[in-house]
């Protein structure tokens, strides 16, 4: 364990911070655009200005508990930004930045409701979002709202506010709907415990480097390629993640240069890496110093993990870098993690059964089963039970259950509604997590999840807002929209399934072209697929409800069905699904 | 001009399906790139890219959050190469 993180009971995110500036190494956030370092700011300067925009903020008006957002992309004013809020006191909520290409105005509506829950007054940004934030913000109802760039905010004096280590440093909205978004809130120690766990897990060291390319409105970029390495004093590489998603060889290509040990990312992270990365450009490179690749954030692919292991064991890369682990929000990040460098451990069992919440271990590939990844125990500090729909501890056998934690770095509450308080755990401390899992030989395995969500690169999607926002498109009957999540090669992927009257040929495709938009542009995501079946087809429960257990199995059904049907020539089955429809007296 | 103007908004209309793996027919200036087929973060920023490179031009961050039809970004693909005739 490194020097810093011995010493963090009692204390604050700015104090671990000032802790590091203390020691003086010149190690710092070093930002990567482009394939070239575009900004360095050592842990020193990083303390400095981050007491100097405290002072500044202060000065404004922030008070001690505030809530103040941070629209900010992969940056040091993002490092800035958010040492700068918990240093005055008050506490950091990252807003997750505008996509491109779709509307600016339903974004920002989904931003104000966040903020407005959380009671934010100011937003730090910088110049250039300011500018195009201020004016979507104020036609999105959040007119309130007042903009601040980081670089005009900060005062020449520092000032670090004296918080108690149980008070809020950040608020993460990663899970709940759009209609009611969840504001995870974090206090100081949550934060500094999950980063003490952490670093005694993978075993940080002084020589450690950090290379990762996650946004920081995601825990795993926040917790994991932020903070952590910061507090840690290590050396904090950090790449837009427009620059990983454009060309991954270029995180690969820092990794290699800048010798990197350390790396977090999720399953389809690892997999969009190993596509687009040539034999050739494998020759170029040398990973064999990339000590751990923390793999996380969605569900985790051995397959991915075998195939990426063996393309990249020509540049010294090695397969137990791979460190398959399992965390969320309402954890800090961390929750469980199987020892550092021990060669990944999976299990087969039977599909079907475990959709009833049994587990069947079967041979390696043997038919119908599924492999499943060890994610280990959890880490210090942090304690996890799995429980019974009912409510019931499981016992220590192989069965389903969804896991519950609690802790030194679990949240004690969500941010409350029109309050400044926030709404407290109860049962004992115990947070559920709404995924599945059992243990096996005191391991973790995830089999899935309680909770209706689709994750796609990482981030939650719930099928509650999908379905919504598609049952909002005119000519969608509202309840009649089944969202569903399967897995491909590609990772998991969202798929709709729909009840219209429309039976004109024409319309269905724009229909489903407005659908599309709708999710996409809505909430972020993009269906695979959509398909547009008749009013009925789709299975509800005694009391009307769409059933959405064995929603894959159905998709795979309805497709190979209206496959079929879709191919006929338009007309003719224009006309059939008119006679399907009369009949059906719809 | 008229013509290279034609054949800048052809090009990206090429562009465009190409990295949606989808029909050129299907791409249409007043479609929505979020109600095309298989749009995602990924290939946007794939058309953007691609795009810059076919044309040699540069499409700033700011102005793709702003963009949301096909006929948009055709306009200011066509506004960004005149720009650099100019230069």
């Amino acid at each position: 364990m490194t020097l810093a993180v011995t010493a963090l009971a009692g204390a604050t995110l700015a104090g671990a911070l000032g802790a590091v500036a203390e020691r003086d190494t010149g190690r710092g956030i070093r930002l990567f655009r482009e394939g070239r370092e575009a900004e360095r700011v050592d842990f020193g300067q990083l303390h400095a200005e981050a007491g100097q925009l405290a002072c500044g903020l202060l000065e404004r008006g922030v008070a001690a508990g505030e809530r103040v957002g941070i629209a900010l992309p992969t940056s040091a004013d993002f490092a800035r930004a958010f040492f700068g809020v918990v240093a005055a006191g008050a506490v950091a909520v990252p807003v997750p930045p505008p996509l491109r290409f779709a509307s600016l105005e339903t974004h920002m509506r989904r931003v104000v409701v966040a903020m407005r829950k959380s009671r934010v007054r100011v937003v730090l940004s910088n110049a250039m979002l300011g500018a195009l934030l201020e004016p979507a913000l104020a036609g999105a109802g959040g007119g309130e709202l007042r903009i601040l760039d980081v670089a005009q905010t900060a005062s020449p004096a520092a000032v670090y506010a004296d918080v108690a280590a149980e008070a809020p440093a950040l608020v993460q909205y990663t899970s709940g709907t759009v209609e009611s978004p969840k504001g995870v809130v974090l206090s100081h120690a949550n934060i500094l415990a999950n980063v003490a766990a952490i670093t005694e897990s993978i075993g940080i060291t002084d020589d450690d480097v950090s290379c990762n390319w996650l946004p920081m409105f995601h825990d795993m970029g926040l917790i994991g390629a932020l903070v952590t390495a910061s507090l840690n004093g290590i050396e904090t590489c950090l790449l837009p993640p427009e620059d990983f998603i454009k060309d991954p060889g270029r995180w690969l290509q820092t990794i290699s240069r800048q010798r990197a040990t350390l790396t977090a990312a999720p399953s389809t992270g690892y997999l969009h890496t190993l596509r687009r990365t040539s034999s050739e450009l494998v020759r170029e490179l040398d990973l064999s110093s990339w000590r751990l690749a923390l793999n996380g954030a969605e569900s985790v692919d051995p397959d991915i993990m075998r195939e990426f292991s063996g393309h990249f064991a020509p540049a010294g890369f090695r397969p137990t870098a791979f460190l398959p682990v399992y965390g969320l929000a309402e954890g800090t990040l961390a929750v469980t993690s199987p020892p550092a460098g021990r060669p990944v451990q999976s299990v087969w069992v039977q599909r079907d059964l475990l959709g009833q919440r049994v587990v069947a271990f079967t041979p390696a590939g043997a038919e119908r089963a599924r492999e499943l990844v060890c994610v280990g125990t959890p880490v210090a500090g942090t304690e996890l039970r799995l429980v019974a729909d009912d409510g019931t501890a499981l016992p220590e056998v192989p069965a389903v259950g969804e896991v519950q934690i609690r802790g030194a770095s679990v949240t004690r509450g969500y941010e409350a509604d029109g309050q400044a308080g926030q709404r407290q755990i109860p049962d004992g401390g115990w947070v559920p997590t709404g995924d599945l899992g059992f243990r096996h030989d005191g391991e973790l395995y995830i089999t899935g999840r309680k909770k209706e969500m689709v994750i796609v690169f990482g981030q939650n999607h719930y099928a509650s807002d999908i379905e919504s926002a598609a049952g909002r498109v005119p000519g969608v009957r509202p309840d009649g929209v089944l969202a569903a999540s399967i897995s491909s090669a590609d990772g998991e992927g969202l798929v709709l399934m729909v009840e219209t009257r429309e039976t004109d040929h024409q319309a269905r495709a724009d229909l489903v072209a407005q659908i599309r938009q709708a999710v996409s542009s809505g909430l972020g995501v993009t269906p695979r697929d959509v398909v547009l079946v008749r009013r009925g087809r789709l299975p509800r429960t005694s009391s009307g409800k769409l059933q959405r257990h064995g929603s894959d199995a159905l998709y795979e059904e309805l497709r190979a069905q209206y496959a079929a049907q879709e191919n006929q020539h338009p007309k003719t089955r224009a006309l059939e699904n008119r006679a399907l429809a009369d009949q059906h007296g719809r | 001009m008229d013509l290279q103007v034609t054949d800048i908004r052809e090009q990206t209309v090429s562009i465009i399906a190409e990295q949606l793996g989808i029909p050129e027919g299907e791409v249409t200036p007043d479609s929505h790139f979020r109600s095309l087929p298989n749009v995602d973060s990924m290939r946007v920023l794939q058309i953007i890219l691609k795009t810059e490179k076919a044309f040699a031009i540069e499409i700033s961050d700011e102005v793709t959050f702003r963009v949301e039809t096909v006929g948009e970004f055709q306009d200011l693909v066509v506004e960004l190469c005149e720009q650099q005739a100019s230069i």
